[in-house]
């Protein structure tokens, strides 16, 4: 069985526009899925619905063989999702608090919040800056936080979306090395990104949607020779007059 | 990186830090009660304690101060109404205001908010805003049909988003000097092209924020510590009140 499944998902707003037509896919744990799509796409509209912030007009999506509008409480708790803006996940005036929000709403005993806490702080490296202001920390700093805010919700499937929008070198090193890391340790994680080439060589499926369907779900090493056909910039570059596949990553 | 500290918690470890969130919001209470009931000369005997408080607690009180210059339009709007509307001598010949007496008033009640001002920027730069939430919390809960808890939590959470919108007001204010609006003479432009932007976008982040939280498992309600008030913190609060009574007396 899978870990997640969306059925025909379908969104329409209130002003007609049909952000999601018909969406199918499956997530198995373990996975490292790239979801790409140029602006408009789609693909933020389909992830606020795999945590249970949007609810869908048509379809269904199911965790671990649920319907998860049934089990909402459950399904954010097991589906942690970092926002494209950082800031607007910041809740609280210290790193340390902002970290302990979410086991604090799921109303854990004080020790085992700590714990948590402690644990998410030290995966990301941010331990020391525990009693510093969030809003005076760097983009990438930031960035982190809300991993380690997400992470002390000890998910199983972590969604982030456009994790390095506004990040300059350093940051999407450090980013993209949490990332990785975090897949490492068990995490089955969903990528949302146009940025492909900094990220796809750690994946194991690029999904591609295109004006709120999916136009491509398969291996990246296939995947790559038709982002063009979708607005996404292709990772390849001309040397010599031959085309070369970038690298793939920016880990080194 | 953002620039404004103003409002936030900032870690330190002086007095006051560990003074019980439940004492130094009633010494909070008391201070700002006072300040608007004591007389000019109480006001300056009050003022002179809760600088050396400022020095002493907090960890660089100039640049905090220096960061509050957004309150200084307010502070112009409080003197410029008391030297329009309290009459008196007049300062100048022929015309009815400003008085001296509208302009004493006016700098008594200009001084009087610059040091709630103050009041207000020593509590929340020394106290966990977890701490505030639980103390609010603590404090409404005797009262009948009051959700204490919800109360507690948005009180948290304006603390938390009033740099968000002083960071906010700076950008718009160097955008506008970017496209040189700053210097326009129509006063409806010149607010205009301000609180547009800014409403849009507090809207705007404060959908994502919401969204944030709810994702996070935020109901409505943060769960507080509940913290037991010591001897040692009776004795400090009581200390804090010594500078109140003779303030009165003058």
């Amino acid at each position: 069985m899978s870990l997640l499944e969306v059925r025909n998902l379908k969104h329409k707003f209130r002003d007609g526009t049909e952000a999601l037509r018909g969406v199918s896919f499956k997530v198995n744990s373990g996975d490292f899925i790239i979801l790409a799509g140029k602006n408009g796409s789609g693909k933020t509209v389909l992830i606020r619905h795999l945590n249970g912030l949007y609810i869908p007009s048509e379809g269904e999506i199911f965790f671990e063989g649920k319907p998860i509008h049934k089990q909402i409480k459950w399904v954010r708790q097991n589906i942690g999702m970092v926002f494209q803006d950082a800031d607007s996940q910041i809740v609280s005036q210290t790193v340390w608090n902002d970290t302990a929000f979410g086991p604090e709403n799921l109303r854990l005993p004080k020790a085992d919040i700590e714990k948590r806490v402690s644990n998410a702080l030290l995966a990301v490296g941010m331990m020391e800056l525990k009693d510093h202001s969030p809003h005076n920390l760097s983009g990438g700093e930031k960035r982190k936080l809300a991993i380690a805010g997400i992470l002390a919700m000890d998910p199983r499937i972590i969604i982030l979306d456009e994790p390095f929008t506004n990040l300059d070198y350093t940051g999407i090193i450090d980013i993209l090395g949490q990332i990785v890391k975090l897949h490492k340790s068990g995490h089955t994680i969903i990528c949302v990104t146009h940025e492909i080439e900094k990220v796809l060589y750690h994946s194991n499926r690029l999904i591609i949607m295109d004006r709120g369907l999916i136009a491509e779900d398969t291996l990246p090493e296939k995947g790559i020779f038709n982002t063009h056909k979708y607005g996404i910039t292709p990772p390849m570059e001309e040397r010599e007059g031959i085309e070369i596949v970038r690298d793939m990553t920016w880990l080194k | 990186m953002a620039e404004i500290t103003v409002f936030h918690f900032q870690a330190g470890n002086t007095l006051i830090y560990r003074l019980n969130t439940k004492l130094k919001l009633l010494l909070l209470l008391i201070y700002s009660f006072s300040i608007y009931q004591l007389s000019l000369k109480g006001v300056l005997f009050l003022s002179a304690f809760i600088f050396i408080a400022v020095s002493g607690t907090l960890t660089k009180p100039a640049g905090l101060i220096r960061q509050m210059k957004g309150f200084i339009f307010i502070l112009i709007l409080i003197v410029a109404a008391s030297m329009t509307s309290v009459t008196g001598d007049p300062l100048f010949t022929g015309l009815p205001f400003p008085t001296r007496e509208g302009l004493l008033s006016g700098m008594l009640a200009g001084w009087r908010f610059v040091m709630i001002i103050i009041l207000g920027l020593i509590f929340t730069t020394t106290t966990r805003p977890n701490q505030i939430h639980a103390a609010v919390g603590e404090i409404l809960k005797p009262f009948p049909l009051v959700n204490e808890s919800a109360i507690a939590a948005r009180m948290s959470l304006t603390i938390m988003f009033i740099p968000i919108l002083m960071d906010m007001l700076n950008e718009i204010r160097e955008a506008r000097k970017a496209r040189y609006i700053e210097g326009s003479r129509n006063p409806v432009k010149n607010i205009s092209t301000i609180t547009v932007p800014l409403i849009s976008g507090v809207i705007l982040r404060a959908g994502e924020t919401s969204m944030a939280m709810e994702s996070r498992l935020y109901s409505g309600a943060l769960p507080g510590t509940k913290q037991a008030v010591q001897r040692k913190e009776y004795l400090l609060f009581a200390a804090c009140l010594v500078p109140v009574v003779p303030a009165f007396l003058l």
